[in-house]
């Protein structure tokens, strides 16, 4: 036996023995993830019947602001929750408000990714949930065709191995780990499945391997999955009811490149205006004037990251000239920093903290953020292409969360005190 | 799906490894397309690589490319500006998946056929049969084969994209006697 984790769960997906690299088959899928913002018109247009609602989820996130036209939040929620009741999709799978948040992440929290199966999701972030020991991948155009059918098409890839060893320093993210990747493997991801294992998983949180998960695309790559460990299952353990199987790669799985990632060489990573892959490092940016800074996304909304943020901004004021945002990924992840006094720590330091969801990353949306022409952000977010954060001639710099809100306090781009910290005493 | 439909002929505009799907069409433009001024917005496809592309290109044009096409900015009007100019594929040694996907649910041919790169020549006729991978540059009267790519992913793309696709798809399923 020489198969991958990728190789194992499409082959179980597509009711066949086994399946080789370059294969193209079609795979039903176990959950599928609908943001709030698509349209959905082509299914009552041709009157297709959905033959497996239940493996619908639906979880409100985008919230488009009305020049987006169609697709803004005040006409896509009702027809959402319009469409779920018609076809039958149980409310139990509607995050609607109040459990809303990004639909690459609740479905995770919510139970509905369960290790060693195929899943999909409409948003092209949905390797997310790849921390699930699951094999995801987004649908767009796809998407209607599998809300019908149930399954999808794929060309099973070719995987990347990469072992992790060693665990981060203090203040550093997963955003920070898979924009390294991108620095040092991009040729080596491209059409291809990421399997992350080796003896440092272990030290990373389940929040850390969502946000490595999630630059999947950004490396080029079909989707990223995590070897099953206890950390997960136990988390899963009071989430999903019915039984199912992990999966591990055979111990002579064929993957394409082997490659070995120490953590402790993992740096802050900045990405500069105009593409993740435009590369820089912190020193090169240092001082740059900012008017806008947020803490979110599906990179980087985890009570992990709300938390370093918190842990900069505690006892300071965020400066004057700039308006930070803070979105929440989940309204799980809301209620935990809640609790946690975290929020709390978020709104005394003057930030605005926004109802869950994909908050400033995509066009602004409907937050306080959106840019104007010429302004400046930093923003933990996933893209920072001309115009994704509102004005074309705005800027965008991507950083984690610790950089993100030392800059917010002084006003400029900044290194923040927990790795200044760690410069002087190293 | 007709035979004709899976054959190309077309002329070559050649592009090299690492291309970014922003450099094909910056993300600036996002809103022409939103915005429905497809005329406008086709005039920037590939403006910085390849200034003469928008201006020259002609209804069954061919892009071929190198390793690690269209990664990056998933932003589809790209997509919808090359089926408008009347690009009819875009083959390359290896290309982003969801670029891939995208293009083949929406009936353009996106694939990964290794060995074209170095089988044409930029500005050429070529002729390749895509169940195949034969291939004919009628120009150096030349012959070649490249490896033929996955056949579900031509059958889909050739039958207009997957919902067209999945309404034949379904229709079998029922019984029913296939659209014309």
């Amino acid at each position: 036996m020489t198969a991958t984790m990728s190789m194992k769960i499409l082959a179980k997906a597509a009711g066949v023995p086994s399946v080789t690299p370059g294969d193209a088959v079609f795979c039903e899928f176990r959950s599928l993830s609908l943001i709030d913002c698509q349209s959905i018109a082509w299914i009552d247009e041709q009157r297709l019947i959905l033959q497996h609602p239940e493996r619908i989820v639906i979880s409100f996130d985008h919230f488009i602001r009305d020049s987006m036209g169609a697709l803004a939040a005040s006409l896509a929620l009702p027809r959402m929750r319009e469409f779920a009741a018609r076809h039958k999709i149980p409310p139990k799978n509607v995050f609607d408000i109040g459990r809303h948040g990004i639909s690459h992440h609740v479905p995770f929290e919510e139970g509905f990714v369960a290790p060693g199966t195929f899943c999909a999701a409409y948003d092209t972030q949905a390797a997310t949930m790849g921390v699930a020991n699951a094999f995801v991948i987004p649908l767009v155009s796809s998407l209607l065709p599998a809300v019908v059918t149930g399954d999808t098409w794929i060309v099973v890839p070719e995987a990347v191995r990469i072992n992790l060893h060693g665990a981060l320093r203090p203040g550093l993210t997963g955003k920070d780990v898979y924009l390294g990747i991108m620095d040092r493997y991009r040729e080596c991801t491209v059409g291809r499945a990421i399997e992350y294992g080796g003896s440092g998983l272990a030290s990373l949180s389940l929040d850390t391997r969502m946000a490595i998960a999630n630059g999947s695309n950004h490396l080029g790559a079909v989707t990223s999955l995590f070897e099953a460990d206890s950390r997960l299952l136990e988390y899963l353990s009071s989430r999903i009811t019915e039984p199912f199987e992990p999966v591990l790669p055979d111990p002579d799985a064929q993957y394409v490149e082997t490659l070995d990632l120490q953590l402790e060489d993992i740096e802050p990573a900045i990405a500069a205006p105009g593409d993740p892959s435009y590369r820089r490092t912190i020193s090169e940016v240092l001082g740059t004037p900012i008017q806008a800074a947020f803490v979110g996304s599906c990179s980087s909304g985890r009570l992990e990251e709300l938390v370093l943020a918190a842990n900069e901004l505690r006892g300071r004021q965020v400066h004057p000239g700039v308006r930070m945002v803070v979105t929440p990924a989940t309204s799980q992840v809301m209620k935990a920093a809640e609790a946690s006094g975290v929020l709390g720590d978020l709104l005394a330091a003057g930030a605005a903290v926004t109802t869950p969801g994909c908050g400033s990353c995509y066009f602004g949306n409907q937050t306080p953020l959106l840019l104007a022409d010429d302004e400046v952000c930093i923003s933990t977010s996933v893209e920072n292409y001309a115009g994704r954060m509102g004005s074309a001639a705005g800027r965008v710099f991507l950083a984690n969360a610790a950089i993100v809100a030392a800059s917010a306090v002084a006003g400029r781009i900044s290194q923040p005190e927990i790795l200044t910290n760690q410069a002087v005493s190293t | 799906m007709t035979t004709e439909a899976t054959i190309l002929e077309g002329r070559v505009w050649k592009l090299g490894d690492n291309v970014l799907l922003s450099r094909v069409l910056s993300p600036r433009y996002d809103e022409l397309g939103t915005m429905g001024r497809l005329d406008e917005l086709v005039g920037h496809l590939l403006e910085e690589l390849v200034p003469t592309f928008a201006g020259d290109v002609r209804l069954g044009d061919v892009i071929v490319t190198g390793n690690r096409f269209g990664v990056g900015k998933h932003h589809f009007w790209v997509i919808r500006a090359l089926q408008q100019v009347g690009v009819a594929a875009v083959l390359a040694e290896s290309m982003d998946p969801l670029f891939q996907r995208e293009s083949i649910d929406r009936g353009l041919f996106a694939l990964a056929c290794p060995g074209i790169s170095t089988a044409v020549v930029d500005g050429e006729l070529m002729r390749l049969d895509l169940l195949t991978g034969a291939g004919h540059s009628p120009d150096r009267k030349q012959p070649f084969n490249v490896t033929a790519p996955a056949r579900l992913l031509v059958e889909i793309a050739a039958s207009g994209g997957l919902a067209q696709y999945t309404l034949a798809r379904i229709a079998a399923q029922r019984g029913e006697p296939q659209r014309k």
